[in-house]
């Protein structure tokens, strides 16, 4: 195969800078470094502010970034569109309300060449289930048996409707358990047997993953013959990489460089779909957020579109309600705070009894002005001040306050010393399971305490239904009962920006990002 | 000599043994629950989350049920046998983590100080050749500007240059040789300014000493005046400044590693910070204190070895 890509345009002063390096350090001690590598190659470089911590899936954050590159594969898969689809597997249907099949491949192979029988497949799932504390949840009650060689039967002593969605999951990573092994085994390349069209060959954590054509793939042969991520934190040096040519896909790029980016005749900026939806979780145990007028108030007084031009240069989408941002849910963008609307977030806040005195710009109840904090975290600061530009319009006085780390977000809920913070989480998978997390009174996302018997009848009424459409007009139900009682605001998807080299072909952008960014029809010209 | 040798080790043990106890008390007196961190902060997908008894195992496993003063005890005892523990994200023993990046921050961190001394030590020497004269004031205008400089900035007005302007060097990838030239330049060049004043200011204060006034006077070449009478007591204040340096570059790795995407230890820590990982921090704070006290046990012992009156003082 011919190399499809450019040599770069001055080999003579990267080596003359490489002969100084090598020179500066050469009286030192660096016996494990590689040194130069070749500028020709037919590689795809990506740059990513993380790489996995290990090569095994049960291995906290590694599954999802071998997945991105092509390395690992799991039964099934969703579509950019949110819809599931057959990844190794060739079928899967519905047996009964309790239980599913997944009929496989029959010439599916591990990159060493085993054949992956319904008997692998199992023992893949068992080992993610005793290994992993998410996949546990993930398969928590599922029985998973093999019925002859090419079938997987998936069971449970109640209805498992979301099943096929469990499955395209980023922890069930079909492994070759006996090369893995029946512990942890994150940083042996050798016993890193997936399925994937590529093949891990060098890994150094937290530094770089390098993956090669898999000469025993089960699918198309890729075009690429060779995948180098690296990670790159700081996101103006990831900027850099992608102005400079040297990466091809760079991921996360920040609004502020993304009109560089756009500019750029050597990339093009994607923004990406996400389904996570940034909101402002309110303590509804205090005052004055226990009124669901003073919550509807707030949620009236936020000008979206400001906030996602301002914060996130326009490329992120607004959310009226909660499931807007996700586009398996498009009613969601109809319900809900579509607009700013001062006047009846002031007619609100006047029947709650918070009034605005004349010439006074914050309201007040009983002599106590409306005044609370708004916690922020990461890259949030400039939406809270928004907000707090927003609610001051509404007559409310709010002190903005955070950290880009998460410590002091995460002391002030521990001790629940808090009024607002702004924190952004997926909307995709299994909506009982989502929506349950947050507004279930025992969610491990409800911070708020929330409890609200309406709601729990209608997360109960899940139980009963087995069909997707169904289900998902459930959660559209649940979506406009949070509208209407508004335990968190909804503000705006959190965009997700990637650069993308224009040598790059058949790139598709997924709003999950772990979901096949690698796949055989991509292809890089010289 | 050896008298004052042992003295200033039992000095430097003492400061370790301190550091060691403060790297515990400020790392645990930090807000946050590791556990929640490592099941929270947006990660894990959307679909799941961990249980509390979940929660509860790992805290267990880490030890961080354990009161206070017995995790300290535990923390000193596993560090004098050199373990630093084991961290909270990848699950790999601290000591192994820290000892893989540490060639590339040794590489980084010597070639910095390489540039450091050259240009320090070179541009001292000409500014002091003619005080008050045009070079004295261009070099003084460049100490002025290169400490007033951040070195983020610097880091990314090079990366800028020489990767997008020039395409010269990579901006990712493994601690590829043509890729140190960079991230030690930006390090070295922002510690440049104090060894390039001091050693002038004591080149010029040496060479106005009666003891150059009689070397001169007994008819001694100029070369051995400037080199034995006037450099060798002018380079001690340099030389300490270069000891100190030791840790300000472990420091300003941090962010120069990161900028770079240079796989050291100032990045694995920038992370660890951002993650909460405690035994990690822990360790890099330690690793620093023993580079640091090490550093200036060893400028301390060379200058007992080059002025003998510190030794009988």
């Amino acid at each position: 195969m011919t190399s499809l890509i450019a040599p770069r345009p001055t080999p003579g002063r990267r080596d003359l800078m490489r002969a100084i390096g090598t020179a500066a350090i050469a009286s030192q001690f660096l016996p494990s470094m590689a040194l130069a590598q070749s500028a020709i190659s037919d590689e795809l470089r990506i740059a990513t502010e993380e790489t996995p911590y290990g090569l095994d899936p049960v291995h906290e954050y590694s599954a999802g970034y071998l997945r991105s590159i092509g390395v690992a594969e799991g039964l099934l898969r969703l579509t950019p569109q949110g819809e599931v689809d057959v990844d190794i597997a060739a079928w899967f249907a519905n047996a009964g309300p309790n239980a599913w099949r997944v009929g496989l491949r029959p010439d599916v192979r591990f990159q060493s060449g085993k054949p992956v029988t319904a008997k692998e497949v199992v023992a893949s799932l068992e080992r993610t289930r005793a290994l992993s504390t998410y996949g546990a949840n993930l398969l928590k009650g599922i029985s998973i048996d093999a019925e002859g060689d090419l079938v997987v039967r998936f069971s449970a002593n109640r209805a498992i409707p979301a099943l096929p969605q469990i499955l395209t999951d980023e922890w069930l990573m079909i492994h070759n358990v006996e090369a893995f092994g029946a512990k942890d085994n994150s940083f042996d390349v050798g016993a890193a047997d997936y399925t994937g069209a590529f093949k891990v060959a060098s890994f150094n954590p937290r530094v770089q993953v390098v993956a090669e054509r898999n000469p025993k793939y089960w699918g198309r042969t890729p075009r690429i013959a060779r995948i180098v991520l690296n990670e790159v934190s700081d996101p103006d040096a990831r900027s850099l990489a992608a102005l400079s040519g040297e990466a091809h896909i760079v991921r996360s790029i920040t609004a502020e460089s993304s009109t560089r980016i756009q500019r750029s005749r050597t990339s093009r900026l994607y923004t990406i779909p996400s389904t996570d939806c940034a909101a402002a979780y309110l303590n509804i145990a205090k005052e004055p957020f226990n009124d669901v007028r003073v919550r509807q108030a707030l949620a009236w007084s936020l000008d979206r579109d400001e906030i996602v031009n301002v914060s996130y240069n326009g490329l992120a989408r607004t959310a009226p309600s909660w499931l807007g941002t996700n586009v398996a849910y498009p009613e969601a963008r109809r319900v809900g705070y579509t607009r700013q609307d001062l006047t009846r977030a002031a007619r609100l806040l006047d029947e709650a009894g918070w009034s605005l005195a004349s010439g006074s710009k914050v309201r007040t109840r009983n002599g106590k002005p409306l005044k609370f904090s708004l916690v922020w975290w990461g890259g949030g600061k400039p939406t809270a001040e928004l907000m707090q530009a927003q609610w001051a319009k509404a007559g409310a006085q709010v002190e903005v306050l955070g950290s880009p780390d998460y410590g002091l977000l995460d002391s002030l809920r521990s001790a629940g010393d808090w009024d607002i913070f702004v924190e952004g989480w997926g909307t995709d998978g299994d909506p009982e399971s989502v929506l349950s997390r947050h507004v279930a009174a025992d969610g491990d996302l409800n911070y708020m305490k929330f409890n609200d018997a309406v709601m729990t009848d209608l997360l109960k009424g899940f139980e009963t239904l087995t069909d997707a459409e169904d289900r998902r007009v459930q959660a559209l139900h649940i979506n406009q009962r949070h509208a209407d009682t508004v335990p968190f605001i909804p503000i705006s998807s959190r965009a997700r920006l990637n650069a993308v080299s224009t040598k790059v072909h058949g790139y598709v952008p997924h709003f999950q990002w772990w979901q096949y960014e690698v796949h055989s029809d991509l292809w890089v010209s010289s | 000599m050896l008298r004052y040798a042992i003295t200033r080790l039992a000095i430097a043990l003492a400061v370790l043994l301190a550091a060691v106890t403060a790297s515990f008390l400020l790392i645990h007196a930090a807000p946050s629950d590791p556990v929640a961190i490592m099941f929270g902060a947006g990660r894990g997908g959307s679909q799941v989350g961990a249980t509390g008894a979940q929660r509860d195992a790992l805290r267990h496993e880490l030890g961080l049920d354990r009161s206070w003063p017995e995790q300290y005890f535990s923390w000193v005892a596993r560090t004098a046998q050199g373990d630093l523990g084991t961290s909270f994200r990848s699950r790999r023993p601290v000591a192994t983590e820290m000892g893989n990046r540490m060639p590339a921050t040794l590489s980084l961190g010597l070639t910095a100080l390489v540039v450091q001394a050259t240009l320090g030590l070179g541009l001292g020497a000409l500014a002091s050749r003619h005080p008050g004269g045009f070079v004295d004031h261009v070099t003084s205008a460049i100490a002025m500007i290169l400490v007033s400089v951040p070195a983020y900035w610097l880091g990314l007005i090079l990366l800028w240059t020489f990767a997008v302007g020039l395409n010269w060097v990579d901006v990712t990838g493994p601690p590829d040789p043509s890729r140190i030239i960079l991230p030690a330049l930006t390090l070295g060049l922002v510690m440049t300014p104090p060894v390039m004043r001091v050693f002038r200011t004591s080149l010029i204060e040496q060479q106005s000493r009666a003891h150059v006034t009689v070397a001169r006077s007994k008819g001694l070449a100029e070369g051995v005046i400037l080199f034995r009478h006037i450099a060798r007591p002018a380079i001690l204040p340099a030389i300490t400044l270069l000891g100190i340096s030791l840790g300000e570059v472990l420091g300003g790795a941090v962010i120069v590693e990161s900028i770079f995407s240079w796989p050291g230890l100032g990045k694995y820590l920038l992370d660890s910070i951002l993650a909460r990982d405690y035994p990690v921090v822990q360790g890099y704070m330690l690793f620093t204190t023993f580079t640091v006290v090490i550093g200036t046990l060893v400028v301390d012992l060379l200058h007992g070895f080059l002025d003998p009156r510190l030794r009988t003082s």
